[in-house]
């Protein structure tokens, strides 16, 4: 926690302009209580740890999860009882609260929040700060083992695991099989030199947002936020290979036969037969393979060969669900174990037959005949094993409108080749730029 | 005869335009009603699609809508909503008209100070206090409760008084003097004399304060948090949008949204007559 606070303390020194000086003061103040409250949390994790030696046999546990996941949840709770006998005592409810709203509701008023819930990785560190996850001690390193590693390191703060891995969440290329090749599918500068029919365009993608495109900056070797995305003032995507990314970028916008398609555009270009391949998430796998039909095919986002002449692989950004404890739940060792359970192997396999959900767990991304089921599944895992861990640090919210507006220049050709530099610098100054300004 | 006639002809044509100009503005003004009513029937699911008129209409959306229950309660949070709108609807209209007309017709050391504070206090964004209010109702024990949401939507409702204040202040002072001749009390001129002839403004109120719940999503989402059961339409149709869901129901979220317009249609046409009536009265009476 003192380094924590340390590190603070010093890049508010060295970042504060004179007119600043009041704002640094509140900063902080704030930061100043949150350290307070984390370090009364650790000493009463401490205390737990001492008094608690065997599970209570009434413990009651809420768990939060969407409203898709009630009725799995109810059957993992029961083979929970099962396999725990000193669980079969426990009351433990549901509550509808899905992953992407876990941050908002729990820091509204942890007291109420539950003792176990789900949440997405890029929410960690705000919800770490805060100070009300519990410190993953037990089994620690077996949790370790047995999941994905950047899964593990979505999880992870200063050495300190926080949250169980659970599901992992993506993107990968979906095309057309009756357009495309096995083969072709592999490098994106083939798929587009292939002449398709009139009105069918070769590739699509939504150009204007930071989660896709970052991909392609990530495969150059570019990093966000420093290699462990948690330094606010690194961002070297307007490097050498950033350059050529953003002129590989101009051109897929500035070319007739790529699309820029959002969710709702390219499901219904699917649908009118007019795309040939797109890249999105396995939340849109039902529709298109109802669309594609025998024609359906999934791929991993296929290499680009930049001006240059180097081929790169794309790194998609990833987030993972995690299970994360309530640091001020009563039970603490009882929801532990819960939420041990609910990422277990068991679990996540139930996970991904019933919910269609990507494991993090090793034994089951490495079973190909399991996965073999889904091939978007099958895909994402693949995909996931290269990809860049979305950082979770706050700066990140001023990632997407830069990236954002950076791709909506690209397609209106406001850049050019010739400024690309001077645009990608203007792009790193927006992302870079100190949070609240 | 010939000047009268070029005049008229140059009524006519300015006529033509206007009426012109009102068809094309109120087209553009009606497509996304139209365009949300057409996707409501439509039979292809999506969010999308590239062409303005369905291919194919059903009444699907609906039934699905109002019978499956698997993900959304849409019929409960509906009866929710209603619930919540007409309880605070007229509350809150009480506490409306109390306020003005006490700010109308009295005169007290605190009027001119009450009156700023309360101006000053609208200016303020109403979510400002939203967590200020979430632990005061935690305090009181009934967060994620209806109750709660009736109380926020109805408890400030007195501070906006502005509106009927001023409606109350053009109906002359001589009528109340003369029914306190006659010995009414200050109730019953409230009730039996400046009501009846402030219907409009009655209306305008009610209208209002009814429709808030239906619109409102930042109270409910703070105050209802993670039980399903209690929310408001509001919450319940802006998970149909989410990534996961919205291929799926996006039509069906048309069709709440089609819905949730019924009560407050009908509402409003019910009390259309007093709105029309009240305003014309007034207008000659001025």
């Amino acid at each position: 926690m003192a380094k924590n606070f340390s590190c603070y303390d010093s890049h508010n020194k060295t970042n504060s302009h004179p007119k600043d000086g009041r704002k640094g003061y509140h900063i902080m103040k704030k930061k100043a209580v949150s350290v307070l409250m984390a370090a009364a949390m650790t000493a009463s994790v401490m205390a737990m740890n001492v008094s608690a030696a065997e599970y209570a046999s009434d413990a009651k546990i809420k768990v939060w999860g969407s409203q898709e996941d009630q009725e799995m949840l109810q059957g993992m709770i029961e083979s929970f009882k099962e396999a725990y006998p000193e669980a079969a005592g426990w009351t433990i409810e549901t509550a509808v609260v899905s992953a992407a709203d876990a941050k908002t509701e729990v820091l509204k008023d942890p007291s109420v929040a539950a003792d176990v819930f789900e949440f997405a990785s890029d929410q960690l560190a705000e919800l770490q700060s805060a100070g009300v996850l519990y410190r993953i001690t037990k089994n620690k390193d077996e949790i370790i083992a047995n999941n994905l590693e950047n899964a593990v390191d979505a999880a992870t703060i200063d050495g300190e695991m926080y949250g169980y891995p659970n599901t992992s969440n993506s993107f990968f290329m979906y095309y057309d099989t009756s357009m495309y090749t096995e083969d072709e599918v592999k490098n994106l500068n083939t798929m587009l030199e292939k002449e398709l029919d009139s009105g069918v365009a070769n590739f699509s993608m939504d150009l204007d947002n930071g989660w896709y495109i970052s991909s392609f900056f990530f495969g150059a070797g570019c990093t966000l936020f420093g290699e462990d995305g948690a330094d606010p003032t690194q961002c070297d995507f307007n490097n050498e290979m950033g350059v050529l990314v953003g002129d590989y970028l101009l051109d897929l916008a500035t070319n007739a036969k790529v699309k820029n398609h959002d969710d709702a555009l390219l499901l219904a270009a699917f649908k009118d037969g007019t795309l040939g391949a797109t890249l999105t998430g396995t939340w849109n796998a039902a529709a298109i393979e109802e669309y594609l039909g025998e024609n359906f095919g999934v791929a991993t986002v296929p290499t680009i060969t930049l001006e240059d002449g180097t081929e790169i692989s794309p790194s998609t950004i990833v987030n993972f669900n995690l299970y994360g404890v309530n640091a001020q739940t009563q039970y603490p060792l009882e929801s532990m174990l819960f939420a041990e359970y609910l990422s277990s192997e068991e679990c996540q396999k139930t996970r991904f037959e019933v919910r269609n959900s990507s494991p993090t767990n090793l034994n089951l991304v490495n079973d190909t005949e399991l996965l073999s089921t889904s091939p978007a599944v099958a895909v994402l895992s693949e995909q996931v094993k290269t990809s860049t861990v979305q950082p979770s640090i706050p700066q990140i919210a001023n990632f997407w409108s830069p990236m954002e507006a950076f791709g909506q220049d690209c397609i209106a050709k406001a850049v050019t080749k010739d400024n690309m530099q001077e645009k990608l610098d203007t792009m790193v100054q927006g992302i870079l730029s100190k949070l609240g300004e | 005869m010939k000047k009268t006639s070029s005049m008229s002809r140059n009524n006519k044509i300015r006529d033509i335009a206007s009426y012109i100009t009102l068809i094309i503005l109120s087209i553009i003004w009606l497509i996304p009603i139209f365009w949300v009513v057409m996707t409501s029937f439509r039979e292809e699911s999506g969010s999308y699609t590239s062409y303005f008129f369905p291919k194919g209409l059903t009444l699907n959306n609906y039934v699905k809508l109002l019978t499956d229950n698997s993900q959304f309660y849409f019929l409960k949070w509906f009866g929710n909503t209603l619930f919540v709108a007409v309880f605070s609807c007229l509350i809150s209209t009480f506490f409306v008209l109390s306020v003005s007309y006490v700010m109308s017709r009295m005169r007290f050391k605190m009027r001119k100070p009450l009156m700023n504070i309360s101006m000053i206090l609208g200016m303020f964004p109403g979510f400002m206090s939203m967590i200020a209010v979430y632990y005061i109702l935690k305090g009181l024990g009934i967060t994620q409760s209806l109750i709660a949401l009736i109380m926020v939507y109805s408890g400030g409702a007195g501070t906006g008084f502005f509106i009927a204040k001023g409606f109350f202040d053009t109906i002359p002072k001589a009528l109340d003097e003369a029914a306190y001749l006659d010995g009414a009390s200050r109730a019953y001129i409230f009730w039996n004399i400046t009501l009846p002839l402030s219907k409009p403004i009655v209306v305008y109120t009610v209208l209002t304060a009814f429709l808030s719940p239906w619109m409102d999503f930042i109270f409910a989402s703070v105050i209802m948090g993670d039980n399903y059961n209690n929310y408001t339409v509001a919450l319940g149709l802006f998970k149909m949008l989410e990534r996961e869901f919205i291929n799926d129901y996006y039509t069906q979220f048309a069709a709440g949204c089609v819905l949730i317009s019924i009560p407050i249609a009908a509402l409003f046409i019910s009390l259309q007559k007093y709105y029309v009536e009240g305003v014309s009265g007034g207008a000659v009476k001025g």
